[in-house]
């Protein structure tokens, strides 16, 4: 009906000669909680980075004179039962969290995605086995997967990531899957093939560059949902090994404190929150704004 | 004079968005009679389907706002009315049919239920009268009365555009707005539909707006014809005056762009050079001016009025007036 | 005689449904001659694009014969198909869909060069897609432009530019102008007209619009439900078509011309399924003038008179 609004639209956005992502951060920057969960993740990101200068102590820095004392003006976060300053040890593991949050994300974005492309592009056969063996690893509870990895395995950092990694690949084999088979269906895959293109030329010239909106958002999202898993294996002991800060071991280490010094399991907790609650309004906000039917 | 049904005097629309306004219609000016056919004729994004939603008050608010002008049905200027009155119009004494025969039928419900509903709501009759009429209206499109019961995915497409002329006559409307009605069509199934348009047009006594890019569906019907080009009527007249003796540079390119089967001698084509103008970004003066092979000084300053340089032929162009 | 550069021979492609197999192609043959255009003429879901795809390997036939150039472009292997590809391209129908929206212009015309390794050096690259621009009568301004800033009608340039690149000598052009306004619509077959002159091409032009085809075809094939029921000169299959459904295909043309009376011809109903179709003739259903004995036999494609084969019982 409002064909004629549509067509104005589009002659409205060719006008200004915007590409794709000038359009999108546009969008998003009319979101204000979008901009809150970006301004934080930058926060965080720079936090990460500048940890040595921020914190005023060293991560495995022990002051035996002051074991478990509340916040104060030389440890405004308080101290741990090895007289830690419980603020430069959340400071340090924002570089741990945050890394564990990347990496085992590109993990599951590389070999999920790289899957889920494949299982589109071919189909039929290749399609089922692929997704089947997806629903397999769907099947099982993610995180007593996890913790059956890692024990198979041994605790330890790398492993932690391997095992959570591996548990994000179907989300992006099944994102990106559909993604693919919808952008499989324009005629711009067809153009490609009556050139000669090769099978992975169009997928990785075509297919995956074109489906990657859905994809940056399931990523961001997945980010908060892989910190969560990885501080939880932490906290049963699973992931990062002391003395490292990992949050979820700190708030592992605190548990034991908790009434008498709350600070300890209190401040790491809030930092997983915000963070996880940072990379979950950046999503949805990425979401909206990568959507073409909520043009405005 | 009270034999005019519809009168449009200097409409104006405009689309406000975040990129600046886009003039979709711009001063238009028109008049139908009582049970006239007039074909409204334009290519893409002339304003077109935007001057019809203007007529029945239904353009899309926001971005779209009708900025100036009258629309009088029967000496009532359809602008001062309200919402509630409105309603009461559309459907009842002016009817439109859509493009997309697809998506203009509820999929839910059987064709004649959707029939019978319309009429029921406009004419305060039961739904089972709604459905006698329903019935009777298929059969005028040459639907088998029998299918009244059929939801819209058991009928073919060339079906479901027959479908909706019929429930867009159901209430003896005096106007019928078709935006593009056989477009979707394929040519043996557009060539049904045409045919049952016309007959019905015969038949009854409703005033018909065609708006289409076809010219030949256009000369099947009509009996005058407007030419749309970037908001504005470049040209309006009789079929026969149109068709034959055009005299605005844009029209003359409109029918040099349509392969005539016709006529054997001819081996190329002679349309307009370059694009109409975006609507956000027209030209000064008229806005055919930068595409017209006979283009004055004047021309990009002033705006030229509309002539009439024959009995009911009237073009806006400098070379005339 | 002339020189045939492509010939199919009962060409068929049939796709598995749950009803059934739909018969989309069903014994297809015609030949295209060096420099000429054939009109493959028909409505939707008739085959004709279908036809197109399998010329090119786009999908694989069911059965038939591609012969271009004297061979069989279905036995290639991956190194001739490759060979083939720069030397027979395509032009779609929709101008929005057809073009990477994440390339540029000068990206999209240049990837059959990259694909296929051709002007490795980036200079002559970059003359080659100027030049190509400059044949299709895109502003060299927009090499660095993307499709959603470009109207339909420049984009369509682009798709042709595209694929021209690799100088082909035959073309399949898939309804490229139905999705164009009119005046547009007019200076893209033009475009079509003057490129088969400057490049030589041959051209396989699909539209479901016989006038479209006027300016542009030598020879016209109507197809119907899988089939070729008419296959003739222009001339012959617009102004004495003899098969009842090309009869009645013309005569639906809407005209502009008022003073040209004719009769108009109303099919019954609609298209039938192709979906596991009867063994006789296809248009029997719609036919004005069906006989009894249509029903009794397989109708074939046959020439009625010198250079016109009509499929009819009526007819033959």
């Amino acid at each position: 009906m409002a064909t004629e609004a549509t067509t104005v639209k589009k002659a409205a956005v060719a006008r200004k000669q915007r590409t794709r992502f000038q359009e999108t951060w546009r969008r998003l920057r009319k979101n204000r909680w979008a901009l809150a969960g970006l301004t934080m993740i930058v926060l965080l990101g720079l936090v990460a980075i500048f940890a040595d200068f921020i914190a005023p102590y060293g991560y495995n820095e022990q002051n035996y004179f002051r074991i478990l004392e509340g916040p104060s003006r030389d440890n405004f976060l308080g101290t741990d039962n090895l007289g830690r300053d419980v603020f430069s040890r959340i400071v340090h593991g924002s570089r741990l969290s945050l890394s564990i949050g990347f990496i085992t994300t590109s993990i599951g974005l590389t070999v999920g995605g790289f899957l889920g492309a494949v299982a589109a592009f071919y189909g039929g056969r290749v399609d089922n086995l692929i997704m089947r063996f997806m629903d397999i690893i769907l099947a099982i509870p993610g995180f007593i997967f996890a913790i059956a990895l890692v024990s198979a395995l041994g605790p330890s950092l790398t492993n932690l990531m391997i095992a959570v990694g591996i548990n994000t690949i179907p989300y992006f084999a099944r994102i990106i899957r559909s993604s693919v088979m919808s952008t499989k269906e324009n005629e711009f895959i067809e153009a490609a093939r009556v050139i000669g293109s090769s099978d992975l030329w169009i997928i990785f010239k075509h297919l995956i560059p074109n489906s990657l909106a859905p994809i940056l958002v399931q990523a961001t999202l997945r980010i908060g949902d892989t910190i969560i898993i990885a501080s939880g294996l932490s906290f049963l002991g699973l992931g990062a090994q002391p003395p490292l800060p990992e949050w979820g071991a700190l708030l592992s280490a605190g548990r034991g404190y908790l009434r008498v010094a709350w600070w300890m399991a209190t401040f790491p907790g809030v930092a997983i929150m915000v963070t996880v609650l940072a990379f979950n309004l950046l999503g949805d906000g990425l979401r909206d704004a990568l959507d073409p039917r909520l043009k405005n | 004079m009270s034999e005019k049904l519809l009168e449009i005097k200097d409409l104006h629309v405009h689309y406000e968005t975040d990129e600046g306004t886009a003039r979709a219609v711009n001063g238009i000016n028109l008049e139908l009679k009582p049970g006239e056919c007039l074909g409204l004729v334009g290519e893409t994004g002339a304003g077109k389907t935007t001057t019809a939603l203007g007529i029945l008050r239904l353009v899309p608010d926001p971005p779209g706002r009708i900025t100036g002008g009258e629309i009088l049905f029967r000496g009532e200027n359809l602008l001062n009315k309200k919402e509630r009155e409105m309603r009461r119009i559309r459907g009842n004494k002016i009817s439109m049919i859509f493009q997309d025969p697809m998506t203009s039928l509820n999929p839910v419900f059987s064709v004649g239920r959707q029939i019978a509903e319309n009429v029921s709501l406009h004419q305060n009759v039961s739904i089972k009268k709604g459905m006698s009429r329903a019935r009777e209206m298929l059969e005028l499109v040459e639907i088998p009365g029998s299918r009244v019961h059929d939801y819209p995915h058991e009928f073919s497409g060339g079906m479901r555009q027959r479908v909706l002329i019929a429930m867009a006559l159901a209430c003896n409307p005096a106007l019928l707005i078709a935006d593009e009605p056989t477009t979707a069509l394929d040519v043996t199934i557009q060539a049904q539909v045409m045919e049952i348009i016309k007959g019905l047009m015969k038949q009854i006594n409703t005033s018909l707006i065609m708006i289409t890019h076809d010219l030949g569906v256009v000369a099947e019907v009509s009996e005058r014809v407007a030419v749309m080009y970037a908001g504005q009527l470049v040209e309006i007249g009789p079929l026969r005056d149109i068709f034959t003796d055009h005299k605005h540079p844009y029209t003359i390119g409109l029918f040099g762009s349509i392969p005539d089967i016709d006529d054997r001698e001819s081996t190329r084509l002679t349309p307009t050079k370059g694009l109409m103008p975006d609507a956000m970004e027209l030209p000064e003066g008229c806005p055919f001016h930068p595409r017209c092979p006979e283009a004055m000084e004047k021309c990009s300053r002033e705006t030229p009025q509309s002539v009439e340089i024959k009995p009911g032929h009237f073009v806006s162009c400098f070379l005339f007036s | 005689m002339a020189d045939k550069l492509l010939e199919i021979k009962d060409l068929k492609k049939y796709f598995p449904t749950k009803q059934g197999m739909l018969h989309a192609v069903d014994g297809v043959n015609f030949h295209i001659n060096r420099g000429e255009t054939l009109g493959l003429v028909g409505e939707s879901g008739c085959g004709k694009s279908t036809t197109g795809r399998l010329l090119l390997r786009l999908l694989e036939a069911t059965g038939g014969e591609i012969i271009y150039n004297g061979e069989n472009i279905q036995k290639f292997n991956r190194k001739k198909m490759k060979e083939f590809c720069t030397q027979a391209q395509m032009v779609f129908q929709d101008p929005f869909s057809s073009l990477d929206p994440r390339m540029s212009v000068g990206e999209i015309i240049s990837e059959p060069l990259r694909v296929n390794r051709t002007h490795s050096n980036g200079k002559a690259r970059k003359k080659k897609i100027l030049e190509m621009m400059e044949f299709a009568g895109i502003a060299s301004r927009l090499i660095n432009a993307y499709p959603h800033e470009l109207d339909g009608g420049r984009r369509q340039r682009v798709g042709i530019a595209r694929a021209l690149v690799l100088n082909p000598d035959f073309l399949v052009l898939d309804e490229p102008v139905s999705a164009l306004d009119v005046s547009i619509q007019a200076q893209i077959l033009n475009l079509f007209d003057d490129l088969q002159e400057e490049f030589d091409l041959t051209y396989l032009f699909i539209a479901h619009d016989l006038s479209v085809v006027k300016h542009v075809s030598d020879r016209i094939a109507v197809m119907y439900m899988g089939q070729i029921v008419e296959y003739a000169g222009f001339d012959q299959v617009i102004y004495e078509p003899q098969h009842p459904y090309t009869q009645a295909l013309v005569s639906a043309i809407p005209r502009i011309n008022l003073d040209e009376k004719r009769e108009r011809i109303i099919l019954e109903g609609d298209v039938p399924s192709p979906v596991n179709p009867e063994p006789y003739c296809r248009f029997y259903g719609r036919c004005r003038e069906r006989q009894n004995f249509c029903k009794e036999q397989e109708v074939f494609l046959e020439e009625v008179e010198p250079g016109r084969f009509v499929s009819c019982l009526l007819r033959q």
